[in-house]
């Protein structure tokens, strides 16, 4: 029963944690934007390039919150039935 | 809203990328004899919903591009980010717990994009034009 709860805890912190990592790729693509928004400003021309580039980088920049979200889902859904399997 | 040649032609690119890696899924799964239904309408679910997140992506970038207030332009980025990814955890959640469809079909599609635009990049699809030098007019060469 004991092992139980600290399996079902410790996957709990751990979907935690791993969801911190949909914090960054918010505050990063919020600053790419704003940069790629000053380019565009500076050079109306290239107007057509940054966009195509930006939204490259900034697909490329939600990854890594997927990434995290993805290893929350496991964590919360899928790892305590294995590990609790193991007992 | 008039959607712009960049937005479509990445969503196409990222839309083919994601079917072609589907593809390649579902044989692996026929491969390893673990394909069922569940990975059909999983791979439906994941991949549908990882170029529809793309295309809301792309959409956003565009009316972005559009906007001159730095400020505006981050803080809308940063909301977008936030519907999307809720809308993200919903498909997630829905993907995991509900049996008809196969949690691992659903989970690894949303990975697609990101393995697509690295296939593209392989393949050479994006290489930085070369800067153009033009001494007669002064301008300064691009770095």
């Amino acid at each position: 029963m004991m092992e139980k709860a600290i399996i079902m805890a410790g996957c709990a912190i751990g979907a935690g944690l791993a969801l911190i990592a949909g914090i960054g790729p918010g505050i990063g693509e919020g600053n790419a934007v704003a940069k790629a928004l000053e380019a565009i400003g500076r050079q109306p021309e290239c107007k057509g390039d940054v966009t195509s580039t930006m939204l490259l980088g900034c697909a490329i920049a939600e990854t890594t919150g997927i990434y995290g979200f993805v290893t929350g889902l496991l964590l919360i859904f899928v790892a305590p039935g294995i590990f609790i399997g193991k007992l | 809203m008039k959607l712009q040649e960049a937005t479509k032609r990445e969503t196409l690119h990222i839309a083919v990328g994601t079917l072609a890696f589907s593809v390649i899924m579902n044989g692996v799964f026929v491969l390893l004899g673990k394909w069922d239904m569940t990975v059909l309408w999983g791979t439906l679910l994941g991949g549908g919903f990882a170029v529809a997140n793309f295309f809301f992506l792309a959409l956003s970038v565009q009316k972005l591009a559009a906007e001159t207030e730095e400020k505006k332009g981050k803080a809308w980025m940063q909301m977008s980010y936030n519907m999307r990814m809720l809308a993200t955890v919903i498909v997630g959640i829905v993907g995991v717990s509900v049996p008809c469809f196969s949690w691992v079909a659903v989970l690894i599609p949303l990975l697609f994009p990101r393995v697509t635009i690295l296939a593209m990049q392989l393949l050479g699809m994006y290489k930085p034009e070369k800067a153009v030098v033009n001494n007669d007019k002064g301008g300064d060469e691009s770095v």
